[in-house]
């Protein structure tokens, strides 16, 4: 006696949440879909019509081209046809994902027939899309980025190059200005007042000109790497001695006295002595410009043994850096507003932070508005010959 | 690239600034008439993920390929070297010789562009393509390198 087999009420439910998943058809050794089950008719092409005795590539494009591995499936000789991540688009223009397979209806004679086997994968399709879509969108911004380096770079050695070249070209002619216009200034006494003091501002500008062109070539030097320091057993003494001479006949024209104050013996720091005047010239132009027509210009050495380091000051009474500033004040191009009113690049103090750096040492700056600035550069005290 | 994008501008005469990657396969139908062959030619074009994802999976879409449409970027030059790579995947896997066209999209950017033509003719002589300079952005060029395939296929 035979019995209709009977569901569960959780099976019968199991059943129709898979059937709304999954689809399967069986093709006949024409190609032609005979049976269908599940969503399978929902999918088709031809979706109005029913795909019972249609030929499978009428009602799956995706079979088309498959014709000849379909007969070769149905003698045996291939396993099975799989699709995958098919797209398919839906009503509300978004996509639905399906796996298409074939496979013989019978192993032991595939000769009979065929199924086809539909899953609806759109749940790990979507997950999988978003995944690649990330990741592409990732490689395109990182492959956009490296283009603009390359361009960024290729844009910065053209400056590298132009400045360079425009510097050197600058250096010749500025040389000879500053050359006759000391010379003036060595017949001052037999000069006007007038006279001298124009030989003495001519002089004055050309070498803060010589400076800058010195920090262009420096930054150049510095952005490739190449900014070096020759290190000797140096007495600190003599470089700001220099700059302090260099500077005092310059500026008594305008009313601006610079000293140094030096202890009585050497200070020895292993230092690059032309490196040092560079910080210095850069200090000290810093101080005249803020200064305007009058003031005073400190440089002072002084030794810190608990450290053992060499401090020395530039100082000045002109009208001080606000704190808020004073932490930007080493940044490549930072001006405070204050100094828009001056000629100047920005270049200055970090050209002097890294040169500093260059030494071992370090430079701070502490400063009151109304009651002056003074940077300290600290460099380590040499212990022994 | 813009692979779905020539599809869709081939198939629907639309276009879609939004960039959306394609996983898996979508197959779109389009009809081309051939006057000079007196024919009509239904086309089922295959659209494939490129990059990685062209990948077994993608190997598999491959073995009923009557001819191919292959897609480069003109704004990255690298596309161009990936068609060697994809040519000889595609050689393995499907039928030999297939017809094949190149596709070298997005010549509308043409501040962008990265791929001359003495580049696009090299490879094409060694893929033995013909190449088309397209944009799916605009339509230029899409329908003729399309229907050069159907010619081939005929």
């Amino acid at each position: 006696m035979s019995q209709e087999p009977s569901f569960l009420p959780h099976e019968s439910r199991a059943f129709d949440l898979l059937s709304s998943r999954v689809g399967y058809a069986f093709i006949n050794a024409e190609h032609v879909i005979e049976s269908a089950q599940g969503i399978i008719q929902s999918l088709s092409y031809t979706p109005d019509v029913s795909v019972i005795n249609q030929p499978l590539t009428d009602a799956f494009v995706e079979f088309f081209g498959y014709e000849e591995s379909l007969d070769e499936m149905l003698a045996g000789n291939v396993p099975f046809i799989e699709i995958a991540e098919v797209n398919r688009p839906t009503f509300d223009d978004d996509v639905d994902y399906f796996d298409f397979g074939i496979y013989p209806a019978d192993n032991k004679n595939p000769g009979e027939g065929l199924i086809l086997l539909v899953e609806n994968t759109t749940s790990q399709g979507k997950l999988m899309q978003r995944l690649i879509q990330q990741r592409n969108e990732l490689r395109l911004a990182q492959s956009d980025l490296a283009n603009a380096n390359r361009e960024l770079h290729k844009v910065n050695e053209l400056k590298s190059v132009f400045l360079s070249m425009a510097a050197h070209d600058l250096r010749s002619p500025l040389s000879i200005i500053s050359t006759y216009a000391d010379i003036m200034l060595t017949h001052k006494d037999k000069q006007p007042f007038e006279q001298s003091y124009v030989f003495s501002r001519i002089l004055e500008q050309s070498m803060w000109l010589n400076s800058l062109i010195d920090d262009i070539l420096n930054l150049n030097m510095v952005e490739q790497g190449k900014l070096k320091v020759n290190l000797e057993k140096t007495d600190i003494r003599m470089p700001l001695r220099s700059i302090v001479d260099q500077f005092q006949p310059i500026f008594k024209n305008r009313n601006i006295d610079i000293r140094l104050e030096e202890p009585e013996e050497a200070v020895w720091v292993s230092a690059d002595a032309n490196r040092i005047k560079q910080i210095a010239l850069n200090l000290v132009g810093n101080s005249a410009k803020f200064l305007g027509d009058s003031g005073d210009i400190r440089l002072t050495v002084a030794t810190d043994s608990a450290t053992n380091e060499a401090i020395i000051g530039f100082g000045d009474n002109g009208p001080g850096i606000p704190p808020a500033q004073q932490e930007e004040l080493f940044q490549l191009f930072y001006r405070t507003p204050g100094a828009s009113k001056f000629a100047g690049t920005g270049l200055g103090l970090y050209i002097v932070k890294t040169l500093s750096e260059l030494h071992g040492g370090t430079i701070e700056v502490e400063s009151e508005e109304g009651h002056g600035t003074t940077f300290f550069l600290r460099l380590p005290i040499m212990t022994s010959d | 690239m813009g692979k779905t994008s020539l599809v869709r501008q081939f198939v629907e005469g639309l276009f879609n600034d939004e960039y959306l990657s394609t996983i898996g396969v979508k197959i779109s139908r389009r009809t081309v008439e051939l006057p000079d062959q007196n024919a009509k030619a239904n086309l089922l074009v295959w659209d494939l993920a490129g990059g990685d994802d062209y990948s077994k999976v993608t190997s598999g879409y491959l073995a009923g390929a009557s001819g191919v449409v292959m897609v480069c970027d003109l704004t990255r030059k690298n596309t161009l070297q990936m068609l060697e790579i994809y040519a000889r995947q595609l050689d393995k896997v499907s039928k030999k010789n297939l017809p094949k066209v190149i596709l070298a999209n997005k010549v509308d950017l043409t501040t962008d562009r990265q791929i001359t033509e003495e580049a696009l003719n090299l490879i094409g002589e060694k893929l033995n393509a013909n190449w088309f300079l397209t944009s799916a952005k605009t339509g230029e060029e899409v329908e003729k390198g399309f229907t050069q395939l159907a010619e081939l296929l005929i």
